[in-house]
């Protein structure tokens, strides 16, 4: 928060900037002793659950995306916004609310990247907020969301995904499959079992991760505002076509391999073709978005 | 003061710093020690549920036209739950399900409504409306009502879920009024009702007969098992 500049998003001199880095990191550390408890909560949580394991990598997509990006630094820094103080003010007030007197888990973790948001605008202002939202971004997906919640949100996209899943498996010559419920069943020459079984419950939790990786893919540079958008549009199929990859690898190799239903082998081969297919597929749409409207240096975020 | 040391503590930046520090490390404890003094405890049924007795439900009947849906207490979320299939007394091919759960656990998060449920199952919900319905004392509450396809099958289902002696039709609802802090003691009850929309009769005539079956379950429930309101402060 630096008041020696005139205007407000006029880039600061080295020194000003030492100065800020020095109030984002108190800020920030304010912010993540406030939440000390859910952060715990969270690391804990992830240690056990496969399913929420992503959080443990978000740090070192955090720092690899900051390192990735440190040429940008020194234009990342401008006059710190008044609005700064009332996004941390807000991100308090959910964290309080959320604790007592509701007792809402989501929202209150959700206050841990409204608060960092909140310490950057108020000392280094919205040129450091767009450099460090791809990293903001990163610190909500890395949020487990609670099992009850996330059943809610995500059990009609994933009957979606396994009726694809099973059209897809079905086509194959020999195969017979069948969608009854969520389970997907299927009969070839002397064989019969079970594919992806409880997929909305656990292993669609993998979306979160997917989606990391792709944010992280497609922010490894700094784009363009144009490119921002380009991938809000195409985020959202990617995720999905990836998902789509990662039940009907399950599904192939639960079938080649006449793999138990709970195996955890199909799992785990799912959860990284799915991963490479949106770490890929965002990668591409994001080349060529590069190559066709290379960025002139005003245009960068 | 040098002038970095000024620049670093421009009185905005001093004062944002100091209250978000105060805040840091104050405010989970407080908080944990505001929790402790308003928690509410759990207050038990005054019968327990399996004792339920469904010659008492004036215009409906048991029938084993259905069996009573297998229930599993862990799914359930508790041990406190009645399930039974009854017909109405003037109509001998309907079936109604219904199912009674009780919950006291101020820590217990309200468990998946059926929209949430019937959809792990593969099932499609195809239209999420509310009605009104008589609930004893209570009055004219809205229930919720979910037209459901399952295959080729439409299922009607309405729900009511009450908590300290007040109807709500979403679990959202339930959730904030446990939040408010007032009562010494919580608990809630779910009161469902399921049936079949079959060829030979139309939507209404199942939603009134399912609406009738929970209105007259829950009186008898109010009536007899539940926490009297006087004994929840």
């Amino acid at each position: 928060m630096n008041h020696s500049m005139s205007a407000p998003d006029q880039v600061l001199a080295p020194a000003d900037r030492r100065i800020c880095a020095i109030q984002t990191g108190f800020l920030a550390i304010c912010a993540l002793l406030l939440v000390r408890d859910d952060l715990a909560g969270m690391v804990a949580e992830a240690l056990v659950k496969p399913d929420s394991a992503h959080l443990l990598v978000a740090p070192v997509l955090i720092a690899l995306l900051w390192w990735s990006r440190r040429r940008q630094l020194p234009a990342a820094s401008s006059r710190g916004s008044l609005l700064g103080p009332l996004l941390l003010i807000a991100g308090t007030a959910i964290f309080i609310l959320c604790t007592f007197p509701f007792a809402y888990l989501q929202p209150r973790r959700l206050a841990l990247p409204i608060l960092l948001g909140g310490a950057i605008l108020t000392t280094i202002g919205w040129r450091g907020l767009r450099f460090w939202a791809p990293m903001l971004l990163l610190v909500a997906l890395a949020i487990p969301i609670g099992a009850r919640f996330f059943v809610a949100l995500i059990v009609r996209p994933e009957t979606l995904t396994l009726q694809v899943v099973q059209s897809l498996l079905d086509v194959v010559p020999g195969w017979s499959v069948m969608l009854e419920g969520l389970d997907i069943f299927y009969t070839t020459d002397g064989a019969a079992g079970t594919i992806a079984l409880g997929q909305p419950n656990r292993g669609a939790q993998h979306v979160l991760a997917m989606a990391s990786v792709m944010v992280f893919a497609h922010f490894f540079r700094v784009r363009p505002i144009g490119h921002l958008v380009a991938f809000l549009v195409l985020g959202l199929p990617i995720l999905l076509i990836a998902n789509i990859a990662r039940v009907l690898t399950i599904g192939v190799w639960t079938i080649l391999a006449g793999s138990e239903p709970l195996d955890t082998t199909p799992m785990i081969v799912g959860t990284v073709v799915g991963l490479v297919v949106a770490y890929f597929g965002t990668l591409l749409p994001s080349a060529i978005l590069t190559v066709l409207f290379a960025p002139s240096p005003e245009d960068e975020e | 003061m040098t002038a970095n040391a000024r620049r670093l503590w421009s009185p905005l930046f001093a004062f944002t710093a100091i209250a978000m520090a105060v805040l840091g490390i104050g405010i989970p404890p407080a908080l944990s020690a505001i929790k402790a003094h308003f928690a509410k405890e759990p207050i038990d049924l005054r019968r327990t549920l399996h004792e339920f007795d469904p010659d008492r439900v004036p215009t409906f009947v048991t029938t084993d036209a259905w069996a009573p849906p297998s229930v599993d207490p862990r799914s359930l979320g508790t041990e406190e739950f009645y399930t039974e299939v009854f017909r109405p007394r003037e109509d001998r091919d309907g079936s109604y399900a219904l199912l009674l759960t009780f919950y006291n656990d101020p820590e217990d998060s309200i468990p998946h409504t059926p929209e949430v449920c019937y959809r792990q199952i593969g099932s499609v919900v195809d239209r999420m409306t509310r009605t009104k319905v008589k609930m004893a004392d209570l009055g004219e509450v809205d229930v919720r009502v979910l037209d459901i396809s399952q295959g080729p099958h439409h299922l009607l289902i309405v729900y009511s879920i009450v908590h300290n002696g007040q109807a709500f039709y979403e679990r959202e609802q339930v959730r904030l009024a446990m939040g408010i802090p007032g009562d010494k003691f919580t608990y809630f009850t779910k009161v469902e009702v399921a049936t079949e929309v079959r060829r030979n009769q139309t939507r209404e005539e199942a939603l009134e007969k399912a609406c009738r079956l929970l209105s007259e379950s829950f009186e008898i429930l109010r009536e007899d098992y539940l926490p009297l309101d006087a004994d929840l402060r």
